[in-house]
């Protein structure tokens, strides 16, 4: 009966540790990296009514499907430097903790979109050092 | 003659881009920089950008990648996709711990498949490339850098806004050359604080508004879609903490549904500036003034369908006021009321246009068209010069209006770039002189194919 009964115990374990892992799997699957790519990309849909962001699929589309490709005043997304201030504060917003860096991104439409991604990242992965 | 030079410096700046031209070497169909994130999950990835656009999805799999490390380490890769809003660049995320002892990294494409710029395949094999390895350490270093490659960006030409020569000015009295410069700077460090310098000068006698200004301000940004905003972000926040996948969509819709508002205005500027205003380039009028003012900025809007924009910034309320520090006539006098403070009320707006279609089978490849007016009030006395080729001080007050115009329009294009013309109109007057303008300007535009402006020296 002990044997039995310490037998399923250890059975018991090994199931739950199993789901464990499978639901761990999983949800690491489906957090993306939090590198505030969709929080530029709605910044940017904030300022230009020519660019759109689809978050009802994952990963999240926009249009046109190369955004991040682009510069900031090409002509499919239509951004001048002086909306690039609206930008910026629209994305200090949806990122409130990385606001000190995102003041010092230039006010130069030319930029590429994806070079600004490329250090909202890694401002984003220096906070997230720095809170640790 | 002088009108004789300029056209014909013109023309051969026109030219000698198409012929003396040299492009440097490019990279193609290979990968162009990648960075290994050694964080904690989620932020254990390794992202990859490229040179060209991936043809297809295809070749995304595990099997057709390989991430080696020093030393080495058995890498598990959990998924890889195209990193979201680009088709140049991809994201390896992997599962498991990150090692702490990473010093160098390679990841190694066996078969990729790239699109050219006419949309034509081309395979490449064993596509390999060195990454960069981000870590608790260096992870400051690669921001900084990161942000010293954004300031190296090269201005928009509109940023430049330097036809410093090679321009036509005419007006009542004949043709001449000028400059018109905006220069700004944000690098003072401190965020919202900029340092401008603004000359709009002309040797022509009416069409010389005689307008100088140099100055600090700071601007603040109000945005009318802040509320929407920070549900945005209260909602992504709650996607990557849902317990369960209907939370996560319900999330995600709602953030879809406030990003589909698409509002017309998008924020209010409210600047403070301080400025010295001088009467461009003796300072025989200068003015210390204080700006307060705000604009109201719309989103760009589509116009005909995708062929183009449009935006409106509009001044609803602005006032100027300080002191006067020196107004003398060009024969050493002063006038027989001399102004002493400013005191200005202000209005205005401006508006752009683009449109492009070089599909269209007339001569009207793109189009660039601003409009601008300022309109000022001035309450006290200021120095008022009139257009003469000897102009005559007074001191007056009352409305002074400035009206701007500037067309730009391509008519052709050819592979190593576009040609056209530019128009511009200019009516009114600006402090300190409010010397009366009125000018017409016309220039020829040659833009080589990678954007850059090239104005007739």
């Amino acid at each position: 009966m002990a044997t039995s009964k310490k037998g399923s115990t250890v059975s018991g374990e090994a199931s739950h540790i199993a789901t464990l892992n499978k639901l761990i799997a999983a949800k690491q699957a489906s957090i993306t990296p939090k590198d505030g790519r969709l929080q530029l990309a709605l910044a940017i849909a904030s300022t230009t009514n020519l660019v759109t962001v689809d978050t009802t699929v994952v990963p999240f589309s926009t249009i046109p499907d190369d955004l991040f490709d682009r510069t900031f005043d090409d002509k499919s997304v239509g951004i001048s430097d002086d909306q690039m201030p609206v930008v910026k504060a629209s994305l200090s917003v949806l990122l409130p903790e990385i606001a000190g860096d995102i003041s010092q991104i230039p006010d130069n439409a030319a930029s590429p979109i994806e070079k600004v991604a490329e250090f909202v990242r890694l401002s984003l992965l220096a906070h997230s050092n720095a809170a640790q | 003659m002088r009108l004789r030079v300029a056209l014909a410096l013109s023309t051969l700046c026109l030219v000698m881009p198409i012929f003396g031209q040299v492009q440097p070497p490019t990279r193609q169909y290979q990968i162009d920089r990648a960075a290994f994130s050694l964080f904690p999950s989620p932020n254990f990835y390794v992202n990859v950008w490229f040179t060209d656009r991936l043809a297809d999805t295809s070749t995304l799999n595990e099997s057709n990648i390989r991430v080696s490390t020093t030393p080495d380490h058995p890498l598990q890769i959990g998924s890889v996709s195209r990193l979201p809003g680009s088709r140049k660049a991809i994201q390896i995320v992997l599962s498991g711990l990150p090692p702490a002892d990473v010093t160098d990294a390679k990841v190694c494409f066996h078969n990729l498949t790239f699109l050219d710029a006419q949309g034509k395949n081309h395979d490449a094999s064993e596509v390999c490339s060195s990454v960069t390895v981000e870590t608790t350490s260096s992870i400051a270093s690669q921001q900084q850098q990161a942000l010293d490659d954004l300031k190296k960006v090269p201005k928009t030409s509109q940023e430049k806004n330097i036809f410093a020569s090679g321009f036509v000015t005419t007006a009542s009295s004949g043709s001449d050359g000028g400059a018109d410069v905006n220069l700004n700077s944000n690098d003072l460090g401190i965020p919202g604080l900029t340092a401008f310098w603004h000359l709009n000068k002309t040797s022509s006698t009416g069409g010389d508004p005689k307008n100088f200004e140099a100055g600090m301000n700071f601007r603040n940004i109000v945005l009318f879609a802040k509320a929407d905003l920070q549900q945005m972000q209260s909602d992504i926040a709650l996607y990557r903490s849902a317990p369960d996948p209907n939370a996560a969509a319900k999330a995600l819709a709602e953030i879809k549904d406030l990003e589909s508002k698409h509002r017309f205005w998008s924020a209010a500027l409210i600047d403070f500036a301080g400025k010295l205003e001088g009467e461009a380039m003796n300072f025989k009028i200068a003015n210390f003034v204080g700006d307060g003012q705000v604009q109201v900025q719309s989103r760009t809007q589509r116009l005909f369908g995708s062929s183009g924009f449009w935006r409106l910034r509009i001044i609803p309320a602005g006032v100027e006021g300080g002191k006067n520090v020196n107004t003398t006539a060009n024969n050493g006098g002063t006038p027989p009321s001399s102004p002493d403070f400013v005191a200005r009320a202000k209005g205005g707006g401006d508006l752009t246009v683009f449109y492009e279609n070089v599909e269209n089978p007339f001569p009207l490849k793109r189009v660039d068209l601003s409009l601008g007016m300022v309109q000022r009030y001035l309450f006290l006395k200021e120095a008022e010069m009139t257009s003469t080729s000897s102009p005559a001080l007074a001191v007056n007050k009352g409305y002074r209006p400035w009206y701007q115009a500037a067309l730009k329009v391509y008519i052709a294009e050819s592979p190593k770039g576009k040609f056209g013309f530019q128009l511009t109109y200019q009516n009114g007057s600006l402090p300190p002189a409010f010397a009366t303008t009125k000018t017409f300007q016309f220039g020829f535009l040659y833009e080589t194919s990678d954007g850059e402006d090239k104005k007739p020296q």
